[in-house]
């Protein structure tokens, strides 16, 4: 279900309408709910067959746990932990049964070493693990077999999030109808425009032209610059998923979690991560931090850098995404800039490159080549002369150079343009006019070819 | 209907609107402003004009990417030979389908084609669609393609357009060549600066690659079977660092044979050093395109074995 291919988009309108004509022919007693589930489950059956499967097993154990749950009149904790640790077996043994194996055993089985994860399995896993401690804990009744599978399928946000809570979505799936509502649709193709001007106008072109770039680990401004580079492509790609969900969703007439809020416009870390795929860290504070003691704890800190540990696991199997994770914590442990009375311009600029340096530990996965970066970073003398003047050969031509300015320029722009609507996050970029000019953009300057979302990798 | 829902509807066709009007403007910059496919848009032209005067006697006709458009000096070849030949030479970017097409609108029956062109350009599933810029040559050419064809062309890219924009700006020549580099034959020349150290990676194909360019290559013999005439493959010249130029001279003798094992149907003429050279004044401003005098050099070396080749049909 990648949402920047063209075949998606023609499954899509395929399925809705086929689904429109039998509005058109049924009028009254149309299962509108049967066909939301068969449409998501055919989605994301088109994906892969493996892709289905894993996600039926998953959806099983849940909703027979659910149905048995449900039925107790006392609930040991045991066994609710056993079922979570049922429902987490899948993403174990596909996403971190590699990475377990090769620490103990230090080469993993070859069963394990090509394995592919199954696209959203972390995503649907995390949201039907809150649905079922959410009925449990706070002895919510069972919701019916469709209602739970639309919730746990609901084709938008299956493949990359937002993780949605049962508050918010399962009410959504349970008054669900197929309508033809203009307005919403109309609202619903604003987002998706954003959405697929920031993956492939913005998040494809600085992929490609990141990737002309030879980067010199011994040169401290070359590494700023892939973090940069980095730092711009993440964002909008994984915003421009979040915002391509929203938006199909608007158009159905359901409301999403708004998964980034300018993220890039925050001034200290713990208000990045209210910013930054909002609904993770939402799942991390309400599952996790909370249960395990939160602000009330006398651990406190040590209980945040586990738990942004453990956000970091979730991003991908290898130390380096725990290193992330954990440095993620202990910055949002620091008080913020503004505390210092230095100037907010500046907590803004020295907060953003603390972001920049830390995606260093996301994406480089070889650890003497992040060791080395990270050590020319940190090492005020690597930054002279000869190494800046170095930055021009990097590039394998003036043109190319140029090329990485402008789209650097335009990703700045557009978060500049995310910072005139702070109050309604992206009402400038939604904008009906914005909206035209994207079109152009994102017919005109997206690249012959395309990468995969990053977060499909999670 | 409720005025906020007409504006919507409005709004979703001011955004189609918007749509349809870039992709059309994106197909006229293709077919009238792209520099790339203009010069080889007029290179193409021009070589028919040329090709429409040829004898009915068989020709050898050189075709490729463009180590073949910079490479080959037809009149050098028929000098030596007595052979009429043409370079009928394109580029990488447009794809194989392209100067492949345009070389058999040209041939006659007799005619033997010698494709001249990396052998991982050969290496693409076969139901490929065409790319950004073979797509673009496709409509200027021939003003014929398909919907899908018609939307690649039409949308030039970020990279292409902003630095097109920038030369604009600069008033600094759109695309590195010009019609003058074009001589009567077929051969392209660049008078730029040639390459001061060559490639120093090993040559390697994998054995999934050798495969299928063996069904590529065996497609486009079928291809010229039914044109009246003979393929022949000939491995470029590159420009190869001195540590491993002996190396890549085995490499790639065993690649042909190897090859011409795989493909029954194709003539192999060997390539002169083999396909590798540190001589690096025989080329002009890739590890490729050689200059006037390499491609003369180079043409005078490989005519005997080509025409070895097409006396053994």
């Amino acid at each position: 279900m990648n949402f920047s291919l063209p075949t998606f988009w023609l499954s899509l309108f395929a399925g809705l309408t086929f689904i429109w004509l039998l509005t058109r022919l049924i009028r009254q007693n149309l299962p509108h709910r049967w066909l939301l589930a068969a449409l998501s489950l055919t989605l994301l059956g088109l994906e892969s067959a493996l892709t289905l499967a894993v996600f039926l097993s998953v959806f099983s154990v849940t909703y027979l746990a659910l149905r048995w749950l449900a039925r107790q009149k006392k609930l040991p904790p045991l066994f609710i932990a056993l079922v979570v640790v049922l429902q987490f077996l899948p993403l174990l043994f596909f996403k971190y049964g590699n990475f377990l194996t090769s620490q103990v055993f230090s080469e993993a089985p070859d069963l394990l070493r090509d394995l592919i994860i199954p696209v959203g399995l972390s995503f649907y896993t995390f949201q039907m693990v809150g649905l079922l401690v959410d009925t449990v804990k706070d002895h919510l009744p069972l919701p019916s077999f469709l209602d739970c599978l639309n919730f746990a399928s609901f084709f938008p946000q299956i493949v990359a999030g937002p993780i949605e809570r049962r508050s918010d979505l399962l009410p959504q799936m349970e008054r669900f109808r197929f309508q033809l509502d203009w307005d919403s649709i109309e609202r619903g193709v604003r987002w998706v425009i954003l959405g697929l001007f920031m993956k492939l106008t913005l998040a494809e072109n600085i992929a490609a032209e990141s990737a002309a770039v030879t980067i010199d680990p011994g040169n401290p401004f070359l590494v700023w610059l892939e973090c940069l580079f980095f730092s711009f492509r993440i964002y909008n790609d994984f915003a421009g998923y979040s915002f391509i969900a929203y938006g199909i969703a608007t158009a159905l007439g359901v409301k999403l979690t708004l998964n980034f809020l300018s993220p890039y416009w925050t001034t200290n870390f713990r208000d990045f991560w209210r910013h930054w795929h909002v609904s993770l860290s939402q799942w991390f504070r309400d599952y996790l931090y909370i249960p395990l003691g939160g602000n009330r704890s006398t651990w406190r800190p040590t209980l945040i850098l586990l738990v942004f540990a453990a956000s970091g696991i979730w991003h991908g199997a290898g130390w380096n995404f725990v290193f992330w994770g954990a440095l993620h914590g202990l910055l949002v442990l620091l008080p913020p800039w503004t505390k210092f009375r230095i100037p907010k311009l500046l907590a803004w600029g020295l907060h953003l490159s603390l972001v920049a340096f830390t995606w260093l530990f996301f994406f480089e996965r070889d650890s003497a080549l992040l060791f080395e970066k990270v050590t020319t970073l940190l090492n005020p003398m690597t930054y002279s002369p000869e190494h800046l003047k170095a930055i021009m050969s990097a590039f394998p031509n003036r043109s190319a150079m140029f090329a990485s300015g402008a789209i650097l320029a335009l990703c700045a722009l557009a978060v500049g343009l995310e910072g005139f609507s702070l109050k309604k996050p992206y009402a400038l970029l939604t904008h009906r006019f914005t909206c035209l000019v994207m079109i152009v953009l994102i017919y005109l300057f997206q690249p012959a070819t395309y990468h995969e979302f990053i977060y499909f990798n999670f | 209907m409720s005025s906020s829902t007409s504006t919507s509807k409005k709004w979703l066709l001011f955004y189609l609107a918007a749509l349809i009007l870039t992709a059309g403007v994106g197909l006229i910059y293709a077919t009238r402003f792209e520099p790339e496919t203009q010069f080889w848009t007029k290179i193409f032209q021009q070589r028919r004009a040329e090709m429409a005067r040829r004898s009915d006697a068989p020709h050898v006709l050189f075709t490729g990417d463009s180590a073949c458009a910079f490479g080959i000096d037809a009149k050098v070849f028929t000098q030596e030979s007595g052979i009429p030949s043409f370079n009928l030479g394109g580029t990488r970017q447009m794809g194989i389908e392209i100067f492949m097409e345009e070389t058999l609108r040209q041939t006659k029956k007799g005619d033997t084609i010698v494709l001249i062109c990396n052998p991982k350009l050969l290496v693409k599933a076969e139901s490929a669609p065409l790319t950004k810029a073979g797509a673009q040559m496709a409509l200027a050419l021939s003003g014929e393609s398909d919907l899908s064809e018609k939307i690649t062309a039409s949308r030039p890219g970020f990279n292409h357009l902003i630095t097109h924009g920038a030369k604009l700006g600069l008033h600094r020549p759109a695309f590195a060549y010009q019609i003058e580099n074009y001589h009567p034959g077929g051969l392209v020349t660049t008078a730029e600066r040639p390459q001061q150290s060559g490639q120093n990676d090993a040559f390697e194909i994998s054995q999934s690659d050798l495969i299928s360019a063996s069904h590529s290559l065996t497609y486009w013999a079928e291809r010229c079977k039914v044109a009246g005439a003979t393929l022949a493959y000939l491995i470029p010249l590159e420009l190869t660092s001195q540590e491993v130029v002996e190396k890549n001279r085995e490499f790639k003798d065993a690649f042909r044979l190897e090859f011409a094992a795989q493909v029954s149907s194709v003539k192999f003429p060997k390539s002169p050093q083999q396909g590798c050279s540190s001589d690096s004044s025989l080329f002009a401003d890739t590890l490729f395109h050689l200059t006037a005098e390499g491609a003369a050099t180079f043409t005078r070396e490989l005519t005997q074995d080509v025409v070895r080749t097409i006396q053994s049909q």
